[in-house]
């Protein structure tokens, strides 16, 4: 079994046109030879809008396909497990579903069981839930689901974590307490793949390198390379 | 399996929570209650129309809420962002996730078509005098004929709904299923008097497939039934219908469940 976390080699995307109507040109997001994770801690993806960070983290999770290339999580490929807690930007969570009942469906978790490990005082606070149990999941706040889905992916114990956008849309005290638990799990042998625009400062200090996509390519940088 | 079982759950609980579900079995029932009152004041042949279109209304629901419920199945859980980003990542295969959905959606099925035909079978009679065939048994066949057809007809609109947009997928299978009961032949079959006479007036091609036709239309059962007291289809009959709808509903699944396999999840 490889020691890296993530190996993905000649990675390319190529988005097409298939739209019978349309005469838009074929356009190459990103061509990338080689990426690697292989220590934990904090990865920054950045690149400006339009440039393919979502993309790219879609297809290193397998939920598109890259034009061409592959990726292997923890040596292997097309396997993840539950190895990997993803927290997408903007999550549809089932209409009509309390969030007790989605905790149960996706953990088989039942909600006192919940509130009893909530009750432990080493429990992080910004993971708490279990006052939004009776609520139905795709009516909370972006930070409520945000919360919602970290404790669901942290349930299931995963090597590591891969956020798209997770700071957009939240208030400052939320996004102060997401950096400092990001951090706390980088510190606990995680690795993190965050892209984002704005890191909060808490979070830049902690970034081991930044990944950048300009001009179809990525370029890896030590430390945080994102302009303030 | 605990997350599988857990996304049918959840599909359950979205359904039985929803308007569609209810708003479908109530329009069911009130259909066949005004068809009963129709029927009091009917003459005898009238009562045997009625009768038939109290199963073609039957018969109809269930094939549009299974159409409707198929062809969305792969845009909000697939091509849009829905519960596939979730459980995807999480180890769940996609295989998994349209399967569980299908199933889920094949019970509530079975629950809304065994609703309708026990009401009509055996609360309507106690309430007025609508007309009950001698044979009970051919209320059976009919409501497995149903819950079949519309199961075939959430296949095909799931893997349709795979390719296309869910608006194309509802017309594409409403379509595929229109050829099946509006097949010009049907009239001829009405002035046959046995099964063989009417696979004669289809054509040499469409007869190959007269079992087929009986499972898109159960109510050709009912046009064979016309023409004699009731008749019950012989059991190899019911067992050739039984095979064509489940080729058709699982050859329509393998289909989707190979295109959600290539399919990207978009955010």
């Amino acid at each position: 079994m490889s020691s890296s976390f993530l190996v993905a080699t000649d990675l390319k995307y190529e988005w097409r046109n298939t739209d019978l109507f349309s005469r838009e040109p074929n356009k190459t997001l990103w061509k990338i030879p080689r990426l690697e994770i292989s220590k934990p801690g904090i990865v920054l993806l950045a690149g400006r809008n339009g440039s393919g960070k979502s993309t790219l983290l879609r297809c290193l999770l397998g939920l598109m396909r890259p034009t061409t290339g592959e990726v292997c999580w923890f040596g292997e490929k097309d396997n993840l497990r539950g190895k990997i807690g993803y927290i997408p930007e903007l999550p549809v969570l089932p209409s009509r579903i309390k969030v007790g009942e989605l905790i149960e469906s996706l953990l088989g978790l039942k909600p006192q069981q919940l509130v009893q490990l909530e009750s432990d005082d080493s429990y992080p606070a910004s993971l708490r839930i279990s006052n939004l149990l009776q609520r139905q999941a795709h009516l909370l706040s972006k930070g409520q689901q945000q919360r919602l889905i970290l404790t669901l992916a942290l349930r299931s114990q995963p090597a590591g974590f891969v956020l798209d956008e997770p700071f957009s849309g939240l208030d400052p005290w939320a996004r102060t307490e997401l950096a400092e638990l990001l951090v706390t799990l980088s510190n606990r042998s995680h690795f993190l793949l965050i892209s984002t625009h704005d890191a909060p400062q808490k979070l830049r200090d902690h970034v081991r390198e930044t990944w950048i996509i300009a001009n179809e390519q990525l370029s890896v940088h030590a430390g945080c390379s994102i302009p303030e | 399996m605990l997350r599988v079982t857990g996304i049918i759950g959840i599909t359950f609980k979205e359904n039985f929570r929803g308007q569609i579900l209810w708003t479908s079995a109530i329009s069911g029932l009130v259909l066949l209650i005004l068809v009963s009152i129709l029927s009091g004041t009917a003459l005898t042949h009238e009562n045997r129309i009625l009768d038939v279109f109290s199963y073609f209304a039957t018969d109809l629901l269930l094939l549009l809420v299974a159409i409707f419920s198929g062809a969305s199945i792969c845009t909000t859980d697939f091509s849009a962002r829905g519960i596939a980003e979730l459980y995807v990542p999480a180890g769940v295969k996609r295989h998994s996730i349209l399967f569980a959905r299908v199933a889920a959606h094949a019970t509530i099925l079975f629950l809304l078509a065994a609703c309708l035909y026990l009401f009509k079978t055996s609360v309507l009679p106690l309430l007025t005098d609508f007309p009950r065939p001698p044979d009970v048994r051919i209320h059976l066949v009919m409501f497995l004929f149903s819950f079949l057809k519309s199961c075939t007809a959430l296949c095909i609109a799931t893997f349709l709904g795979s390719l296309a947009r869910p608006l194309y997928a509802v017309l594409g299978t409403l379509t595929l299923f229109s050829i099946g009961h509006l097949t010009s032949t049907l009239d001829s079959l009405l002035v046959s008097t046995t099964q063989e006479q009417a696979q004669q007036s289809l054509g040499l091609v469409s007869s190959l497939f007269y079992s087929t036709l009986k499972v898109w239309n159960p109510n050709l059962l009912l046009v064979e039934s016309l023409r004699g007291e009731w008749l019950m289809p012989t059991s190899a009959g019911i067992g050739s219908a039984f095979l064509w709808a489940t080729g058709f509903a699982l050859g329509s699944l393998g289909l989707a469940l190979g295109r959600i396999s290539r399919l990207d999840i978009r955010g």
